[in-house]
């Protein structure tokens, strides 16, 4: 596939980007100069730059890449052979059966004449393998700058490896700036198979067999029919047999390397005595950059030579060269690993709901991630919850879970009763009426989690629903709990989930409410989390305008809760704390914003039940709010409806005919016909 | 006459930003109000005479600022307010002057005693609602939902428009006054006897509606001002309605099952996962850009919360009159759960989970896949396949079928109906016209030989 390339936006160039400065050869290529470049097909393809993990001459042979194309073309060719330096340069295909065994010996010469530009999959295939072992390694810098290490040391984290501060046995590779010592291995090949294997030996077991699916390199040697791709597969192949290879005889060797241990004091003839990798600094830088960067990771696709644009349009996807081009800039390469989520990308790590274009040509339609709770009932997702009939299922209804708790604890208390009975003389009957309470117990436990109840349960949740029941909170037909609560939340959204049962934290028992808290209050609270339930994401374009309405609404909450000991900034906490995250414009809010335009006030409506229900508070001000909302007219927003319609663009809007011709026509249309005999009756 | 309760004809939705979009330039506003927060518009008597001063400051304002106003009606008291407008009811000073045809009731009666009729009427002041519409609205909205209202006005159980008027930017448009009972009184014991009068009427008023490819849109209990006694209701509330193909564009679903099919399976999705498949890697969490700059996939998601299709809250871009039957589902919903309102969402997202929690995640991936997108899930509330009708029927009843209280006979034709309604797929999705024939609603009473009329005049 071609879709292989990191999005733009993840460009490493970008100021902040941690992989920033990290590919010193590779130029940086700008997505409209690769695009340049693409449609110049007779423009130079650009180097692929890719590392090798050879030992030995690993340095020198990265150091040969180069924008030619022949070089790059050798390079390919070398990227599998990493232990390169003892075998003859023969036929790849006669050596294939020896290779299992020793080291492969691609043929170089040949290779170098061939054009590779298909051998991208294998060379993918040779990146992902390395971003999964990366993980074993453990890096050892040595002279190296600091600035340059703490980088580095990023990036190695970031791919999973370690960097150990001081060089030791567990050290696999050690980075450096001096000259490398020539290896002493070459002598005993078996050395080689234990260096090699060291830090391969747990990777290699467990990783290599599944690095490559052996069908993915069976297609390509179907569907190419380049000698040179399929000598580069089957090098990858051979390669790859040869590291499992190495890993089982890994047993054997793995006491060698200590026999030569420390002769001498400098840490890279050390390393080499121990087997352990040495690589020059540019090398890693390479590594890095491959590992990273989307202009080298791109690179084999962007600029397409003409087989290359052919072969991939003859994919089986039929897909068209333009889509899979954005959907690279959008997704970045498919090969990348998934589990490492690139700089511009949020992973969804909780329970998350996404719904999202197939194609990926819009934003996503959907997309909320979810905290992980331990019991699901916790979540703050919609999910059906236990509540009395006539109200919604998707709400927590705590005046109704707070009764089947105290149910629960009658049934306790009987238990225990009966336990004492039990040591008393009790009649059959009795025994029978206490066992009979019983089996309740397991249904309540159950809670939603299956939808049934007993038959008793059944009776008491009618009782719950009984309207026009206000001690036990339960809503009435008329008057709902909305009424008490403040305007703003004012709807059916204020009951939302219900309940926090972690509030920074701290577990909140469900269903029991502190004493000094009121329905008032505790809808305030239940309102707040309605809020961060519905608005977890960041959502763009908070505007000042609701963050005021919010301050208000919870100015407004406060004067309500003042006489408790719940404060603004409490439930400012707590939303904070049921939000996970900085709260963005609610739901609630921009509703109010809403229904504010035009001059609607609810809170005026709310404001009159209230009195009806609090007679302290009769005289309910009859100071004017301001409406603030939006002119479609003026396409304006406003602050206050009576000033903005008064203001002389909307008046001129008014007054001038030309804006109402079409509405004055169907007007004409809607007259109301007079009575015939009415009309006559006048005459 | 059942009851006495004074009730709204029209109460105008307050409609909010679609939040997705409030960044772009054009905002639409789409959004109606929520079940619960908006039905409190049905004053009781004692309200109407308890006045609130800013009420009655308003309606002076009101008066004095429409010319001629206060000639023709006389403005009793705020009964219902919205985004768009503030319902006043008022009474009708020259309604003799006038042909009434659109007054139903009046026209019954005097099918039986037009004598006594004309002594009686002349002295029993006439009630409307006059709906004002608030002057920041554009002229555009306003000529939508009149020429709407115009085209339907001999429609059969759709709120007939009487007149409007204009003064300068200020447009009031008159509406009958409409006997009706607040759906909360009612829906925890409705009969189903009664559901299939309920929807017969409901379903006349939306399939003459949609016969004249016009989209409701916000078929809601609220607006659909139901009589129980009479077994009529009226549609009402027009403002968000629109004709079907505005807008339209191209989605996944307006093309053939086939080609569906390859376009699913060409797509990057797909293919995405089937390079996972063929490298034998699971598929990793799903990851979304943080700063997205494709632009955001635009649909009319005009609605009420909780009543909008899956298709709606896909933003499909070729939505057509069969949301407005998903709605009247989940009002059917709502009478046989008992629940109101049953869904109960803050927005789309909680919908669709909402839906998920339901049909499970299998066909709401079905259900998106058709309009083109791919849901990824792991909240453990969503199963695979999700619940029965049955089951959360009995569930929300506090039913159990163990104990031999399993879904009556009639609940389970009613569950078959609505299960029609409510189809994922609005192409499979019975129509109004279709639902008109089904057993349910040809099983009412009256259904067979007595006209309904008659029936209604019991």
């Amino acid at each position: 596939m071609t879709s292989r390339r990191i999005p733009l936006a993840n460009n490493p160039n970008a100021a902040n980007s941690p992989f920033r400065n990290v590919a010193p050869i590779g130029g940086k290529r700008t997505r409209a100069q690769a695009a340049d470049a693409r449609e110049l097909v007779y423009g130079q393809p650009p180097a692929k730059k890719q590392i090798l993990d050879a030992e030995g001459d690993e340095n020198n042979e990265a150091r040969q890449f180069t924008r030619q194309t022949l070089s790059q073309q050798e390079a390919e060719g070398k990227v599998f052979m990493k232990r390169s330096g003892n075998a003859p340069p023969t036929a790849f295909e006669k050596k294939l059966a020896a290779a299992r065994e020793k080291k492969p010996a691609p043929p170089r010469s040949i290779e170098k004449t061939q054009r590779t530009t298909d051998s991208l999959d294998t060379i993918r295939q040779w990146q992902k393998h390395y971003r999964k072992v990366f993980p074993q390694f453990v890096f050892y810098f040595e002279s190296v700058p600091d600035d340059v290490r703490s980088k580095a040391s990023r990036q190695i984290n970031y791919l999973g490896a370690k960097e150990e501060k001081f060089f030791s046995k567990s050290v696999t590779h050690v980075v450096t700036t001096r000259a490398i010592p020539p290896e002493l291995h070459h002598t005993s090949p078996d050395d080689v198979h234990s260096t090699s294997s060291r830090h391969d030996q747990s990777a290699a077991e467990s990783t290599a067999p599944k690095t490559i699916d052996p069908s993915l390199l069976a297609r390509h040697q179907e569907a190419n029919i380049h000698g040179a791709q399929r000598r580069t597969a089957n090098l990858l192949e051979a390669t790859l047999q040869r590291r499992a290879h190495n890993g089982a005889a890994t047993s054997l060797h793995d006491v060698d390397p200590r026999r030569h241990a420390s002769q001498t004091t400098d840490i890279l003839t050390k390393a080499r005595e121990l087997g352990i990798k040495i690589w020059a600094l540019e090398k890693f830088q390479r590594m890095m950059s491959t590992m990273f960067n989307t202009e080298t990771g791109e690179q084999p696709n962007g600029p397409l030579t003409r087989s290359h644009a052919i072969t991939s349009l003859k994919q089986p996807k039929e897909a068209e060269l333009q889509q899979l081009l954005r959907n690279e800039k959008l997704n970045g390469p498919a090969d990348r690993d998934m589990a490492v989520a690139t700089q511009d990308t949020c992973p969804l790590r909780g329970y998350y709901i996404y719904v999202h274009d197939m194609d990926e040509k819009t934003r996503p339609v959907m997309v909320r991630d979810y905290t992980k709770v331990a019991v699901k009932e916790e979540g703050k997702w919609p999910q059906f919850r236990l509540s009395s009939i006539g109200r919604c299922p998707f709400i927590e209804d705590h005046s109704h879970t707070r009764k089947l708790r105290e149910e629960e604890r009658r049934q306790a208390a009987m238990e225990r009763e009966r336990k004492i009975a039990e040591h008393a003389p009790r009649t059959r009957a009795q025994a029978a009426a206490l066992e009979g309470a019983n089996p309740e117990q397991g249904a309540l436990t159950e809670r939603q989690a299956n939808m049934r109840r007993s038959p008793r349960k059944l009776s008491m949740d009618k009782d719950a629903a009984k309207p026009l029941d206000p001690p036990k909170g339960i809503p009435s037909k008329r008057t709902n709990s909305i009424d008490s609560m403040p305007p703003l939340f004012g709807s059916a959204q204020a009951n939302v989930r219900g309940m926090p049962r972690y509030v920074g934290g701290e577990p909140v028992a469900s269903g029991v409410q502190p004493s000094n808290i009121t329905s008032a209050i505790r809808s305030q609270i239940v309102s707040s989390n309605a809020i961060s339930s519905t608005a977890p994401g960041a959502r763009m374009g908070t505007s000042k305008e609701i963050h005021a309405l919010k301050r208000k609404v919870l100015e407004r909450g406060t004067s309500v809760a003042s006489n408790h000991t719940i404060t603004s900034s409490y439930l400012n906490d707590m939303r904070a704390a049921l939000n996970g995250e900085a709260p963005p414009a609610t739901r609630a809010a921009k509703r109010k914003a809403q229904e504010t335009l035009g001059g609607i006030n609810e809170e005026e409506e709310d404001e009159g039940r209230r009195r009806k229900a609090q007679p302290p508070r009769k005289k309910a001000a009859v100071e004017r709010e301001l409406k603030p909302g939006y002119c479609e007219n003026c396409r304006d927003k406003f602050d206050d409806f009576d000033q903005h319609i008064l203001s002389r663009k909307h008046r001129k809007f008014a007054l001038s005919p030309e804006n109402w011709s079409e509405l004055d026509a169907l007007l004409g249309k809607l007259e109301r016909p007079l009575k015939t005999q009415h009309v006559s009756s006048e005459a | 006459m059942a009851t006495n309760e004074p009730v709204v004809v029209h109460e105008d939705e307050p409609q909010v930003y679609d939040e997705a979009e409030t960044e772009e330039a054009e905002q639409v506003m789409d959004e109606s109000r929520g079940p619960l927060e908006e039905s409190g518009c049905t004053h009781t008597d004692e309200s109407e005479e308890e006045m609130e001063d800013s009420v009655a400051e308003d309606m002076h304002r009101f008066e004095q600022s429409f010319k001629n106003i206060t000639q023709r009606y006389r403005l009793i008291n705020r009964i219902g307010e919205g985004t768009f407008s503030t319902v006043y009811k008022a009474e009708d000073l020259l309604y003799d002057q006038y042909e009434n045809d659109w007054n139903l009731e009046e026209k019954e009666n005097s099918w039986f005693s037009p004598q006594s009729k004309q002594r009686t009427c002349r002295r029993k002041p006439r009630f409307v609602a006059i709906k004002k519409i608030y002057v920041t609205s554009s002229p555009m909205r306003i000529f939508n939902e009149l020429d709407l209202l115009h085209d339907l006005r001999n429609s059969p159980n759709v709120c007939p428009l009487i007149t409007a008027f204009r003064c300068h930017d200020q447009v009031i448009a008159v509406l009958p006054y409409f006997q009706h009972r607040d759906f909360r009184d009612y829906f925890r014991d409705m009969t189903v006897s009664e559901m299939r009068s309920y929807f017969f009427s409901l379903f006349t008023a939306v399939q003459a509606v949609h016969e004249k490819k016009i989209i409701h849109r916000d078929i809601k209990p609220t607006n659909f001002l139901y009589s129980p006694t009479q077994r009529r209701g009226v549609l009402v509330d027009f403002g968000l309605a629109e004709r079907e193909g505005t807008d339209w564009h191209a989605c996944n679903c307006s093309y053939d099952e086939k080609e569906r099919r390859h376009r699913y399976q060409t797509s990057h999705y797909a293919s995405m996962k089937q390079q996972f498949r063929e490298a034998g890697q699971a598929p990793p969490p799903p990851t979304y850009p943080k700063e997205d700059t494709r632009h955001s996939r635009r649909a009319n998601r005009a609605g009420t919360r909780g009543f909008r299709a899956p298709e709606v809250l896909l933003k499909c871009t070729a939505q057509t009159v069969q949301i407005d039957v998903w709605s009247c589902g989940v009002i059917l919903l709502t009478l046989l759960s008992r629940r109101f309102p049953f869904f109960h969402s803050a927005d789309d997202i909680d919908a669709y989970i909402e839906l998920c929690t339901i049909f499970g995640r299998r066909r709401m991936m079905e259900a998106a896949i058709l309009h083109g997108q791919v849901l990824q899930t792991n909240i453990p509330t969503i199963s695979e396949s999700g619940h029965s009708w049955e089951k959360i029927l009995l569930w929300c009843t506090n039913r159990n079928k163990k104990d031999g209280a399993g879904l009556t006979e009639e609940e389970l034709e009613a569950v078959e109906f609505m299960k029609c309604c409510l189809e994922l797929d609005p192409l499979r999705r019975i129509t109004a016209e279709e639902a008109l024939r089904h057993p349910f609603i040809l099983g009412r009473e009256g259904a067979n030989g007595e006209s309904s009329e008659a029936m209604q005049l019991e």
